[in-house]
């Protein structure tokens, strides 16, 4: 076991500390006060990760042939850390190194790796997830999006739902049903389609994250050439499971709880809060919390790492990690004053980044249930 | 010792709870959602007066309906449990403060907003409805101070609860003492009590949102209210809402007939039971609502957002 930074980590920390105080406009914060998928979020990020890509920080865990550098997992979960932490200048594109790269990595045929990977590496493209449906949610596998073959391309006609940051995508990623619908998992295929083809209508929800968060999006004899299509036909359930496992410890949450924390007790003591032992101790505890949430983290970008398959240890960092955000996101309004409770605060901010951790990417509830199959062993429920 | 809510109780909670619920509907609440609305709405908070939510504990002859604390917790449950908008407690408050409060209160005129002063030299001088008020009550450590909020200049705010609109004041005047430091100190806590009542009802509103969820919602083509994991979430949020609901009408009853114990022990014993049901029970029923639950059309966030503002709410 060894728990520390190599001199090389460290200095690639500090470098990225630098380049965002220099980057970072004036006005960040209020520019970040509605989430990664706001316009204005969207913008930055096209110029920032161009920005970071020059300084081959975007994608330096990637190998060489797809714009990466080879460099260790370690340098990506760094660049993870500092950038959620500071409000995530590279917007919606964080969700492209994330789980998209490491997915069409594995699954794509050259000329999907050769297009996407190099787009995604240049830092000028974003994506969203096309997975969850009114009726398909937890329960995934029972998506309903219909793809037929017509001739050399697929007509898809169904619907989306809670898809973020869609307004201002250019590919979705998109799970469709290529079979019966009783086939559940086994007749689900993935779809790279481009977010201008006719016949897609995007319609944003009003939600309580910030603006342009989640979207429906309404598919109409959308026409797909089969050669957007990624792997094999009925085979996207495991490619969906892959990213998932990605996705799902991919921001690393407690970075940014841990410095809230930072800003809010900074905060409190120059507004003279009186900080008690009972807020005291609930600092340390979430403090701790978010510590433990960074260890578990760890524990599977290490399995990565070491080319491990994924196990429940990803479902228990989750569960973690939520934990520890919300603990932060609370004490951020408790502990933030008057002005906690106005729109666009540290405590506001902090509080609706933190939030839906425990349903994005898979509820809470559903994560305890693979903890308690794949790790525990007990039964699932009838 | 007798448990049971007494035929005028049980008929008072019945009649509150049907005006609330044909009269409080979220519908009407959007409408005047802050800022692009007022976040007030005059029309209902005068049929709120005129069913004398406001003058309830007022005697007969000041045009009041007599009744004892333990009568308004019940009220009050019920106008959380529908997020009545408007300053309620001050409201009701203020009507016991002598002859032209309980006055316009009984001819449906009276708005009194409240704050608790001083505050922090550095944090921004926030208060709620200002803009609708009439009367502003500051409560300061030696009693109670009238102020005329029409002389005040204020901004309009963003808050995160968009039915409590919110201002922001460059500075507060000193006002008109109107009462001493103890009747501030019960004000406070009578305050405190009927707030717990409020997060009583959003912890009741938030369940019975949840139930009705669950057992609509399928996947897995069952509904998910048959998964133990919500099961469970459900019956602890029913022991909360019940653990703070039994705390709450106890404090009331122990104000009314201080022999019963020690009112300011209740109080407290109420306000923590009931922040902690509303806070955790509205968190529940976002969960269970799983991604709808963050839409801004659906029901739970502005429970939420309310017990938050309760939370710092005499506090
Ligand atoms: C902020 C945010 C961003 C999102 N972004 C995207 C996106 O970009 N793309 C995309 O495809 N999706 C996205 N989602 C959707 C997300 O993946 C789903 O919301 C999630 O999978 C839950 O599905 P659901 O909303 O249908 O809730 P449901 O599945 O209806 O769940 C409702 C409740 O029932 C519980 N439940 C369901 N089944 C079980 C069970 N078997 N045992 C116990 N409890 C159960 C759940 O835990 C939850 O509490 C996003 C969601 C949020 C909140």
């Amino acid at each position: 076991m060894e728990f520390g930074w190599s001199e090389n980590e460290r200095s690639y920390r500090n470098q990225l500390r630098e380049f965002l105080a220099a980057e970072l406009p004036g006005n960040w914060n209020e520019m970040s006060k509605d989430g990664p998928g706001s316009d204005a979020q969207a913008a930055f990020s096209q110029a920032f990760c161009g920005k970071l890509a020059a300084r081959g920080w975007l994608t330096p865990h990637w190998p060489k042939e797809y714009g990466g550098h080879d460099a260790p997992a370690w340098q990506h979960a760094i660049l993870s850390e500092e950038m959620w932490a500071h409000g995530e200048p590279r917007g919606p594109q964080y969700m492209n190194v994330n789980w998209l790269g490491p997915t069409l990595m594995r699954y794509g045929s050259d000329e999907q790796k050769r297009f996407h990977l190099a787009r995604i590496s240049r830092g000028d493209v974003l994506w969203c997830q096309g997975f969850s449906e009114p009726n398909a949610g937890s329960d995934l596998a029972s998506l309903s999006t219909r793809a037929e073959r017509v001739g050399d391309s697929y007509a898809v006609n169904g619907q989306k739902v809670w898809t973020s940051y869609c307004k201002n995508a250019e590919f979705c990623f998109l799970l469709v049903r290529t079979d019966k619908i009783e086939t559940r998992h086994k007749g689900i295929t993935v779809l790279l389609v481009p977010m201008n083809t006719p016949g897609i209508e995007v319609r944003e929800i009003d939600t309580v994250l910030g603006d342009r968060y989640f979207h429906e999006v309404f598919f109409t004899d959308v026409r797909v050439p089969v050669s957007a299509r990624l792997g094999a036909e009925n085979d996207g359930w495991g490619i969906a499971m892959y990213a998932l496992q990605y996705e799902r410890i991919g921001l690393p949450r407690y970075a940014r709880s841990a410095r809230t924390l930072e800003l809010i007790v900074a905060d409190a003591k120059s507004n003279g809060r009186v900080i008690d032992g009972a807020f005291k101790e609930k600092l340390v505890a979430a403090r701790a919390m978010c510590e433990a949430a960074r260890i578990l983290y760890y524990r599977v970008i290490d399995q990565r790492a070491h080319n491990q398959p994924p196990t429940a240890d990803s479902n228990v960092a989750r569960l973690a990690l939520t934990a520890a955000d919300r603990a932060v996101g609370d004490l951020a309004l408790e502990l933030g004053g008057p002005a906690a409770l106005l729109y666009g605060s540290l405590g506001d901010g902090n509080f609706r980044a933190a939030m839906p951790a425990g349903v994005a990417t898979g509820t809470s509830e559903i994560n305890a249930n693979l903890v308690a199959q794949r790790w525990l062993g007990l039964p699932r429920e009838a | 010792m007798n448990f049971r809510l007494s035929e005028d109780e049980a008929a008072l909670k019945a009649e509150v709870r049907r005006f609330c619920e044909a009269e409080i509907t979220l519908e009407r609440l959007r409408k005047v959602e802050f800022p692009t609305g007022i976040g007030f709405d005059p029309s209902l908070w005068k049929e709120l007066s005129e069913m004398g939510v406001f003058g309830l504990r007022q005697p007969e002859a000041a045009g009041g309906a007599g009744l004892g604390l333990a009568s308004a917790v019940l009220v009050f449950v019920e106008l959380g449990r529908r997020l009545a908008p408007g300053p309620t407690i001050a409201t009701h408050l203020a009507s016991g403060l002598g002859a032209d409060f309980s006055q316009s209160a009984a001819e449906g005129k009276s708005i009194v907003g409240s704050v608790e002063v001083p505050l922090s030299a550095s944090e921004p001088l926030l208060i709620e409805y200002l803009e609708q008020l009439n009367v502003l009550l500051t409560l300061r450590p030696d009693g109670i101070y009238r102020l005329d909020p029409k002389s005040l200049s204020a901004e309009a705010c963003v808050p995160l609860d968009p039915l409590t609109p919110v201002y922001e004041l460059a500075k507060l005047p000193a006002g008109e003492r109107i009462a001493g430091a103890d009747r501030a100190q019960t004000w406070r806590l009578e305050a405190s009590v009927l707030a717990a009542a409020e997060l009583v009802g959003i912890a009741e509103a938030t369940l019975e949102l949840a139930l009705q969820y669950s057992k609509t919602r399928e996947q897995f083509g069952r509904p998910i209210g048959s998964f133990q994991a919500l099961k469970h979430m459900m019956s602890d949020m029913l022991i909360r809402k019940e653990v703070a609901r039994a705390a709450v009408y106890a404090a009331g009853a122990t104000f009314d007939d201080p022999q019963a114990g020690d009112f300011a022990r209740a109080a407290k014993a109420a306000r923590i039971t009931a922040i902690d049901a509303a806070m955790k029970n509205a968190r529940a029923c976002i969960q269970i609502y799983g991604g709808m639950g963050y839409t801004w059309e659906a029901a739970p966030h502005y429970y939420l957002k309310r017990a938050f503002v309760l939370d710092r709410s005499f506090a």
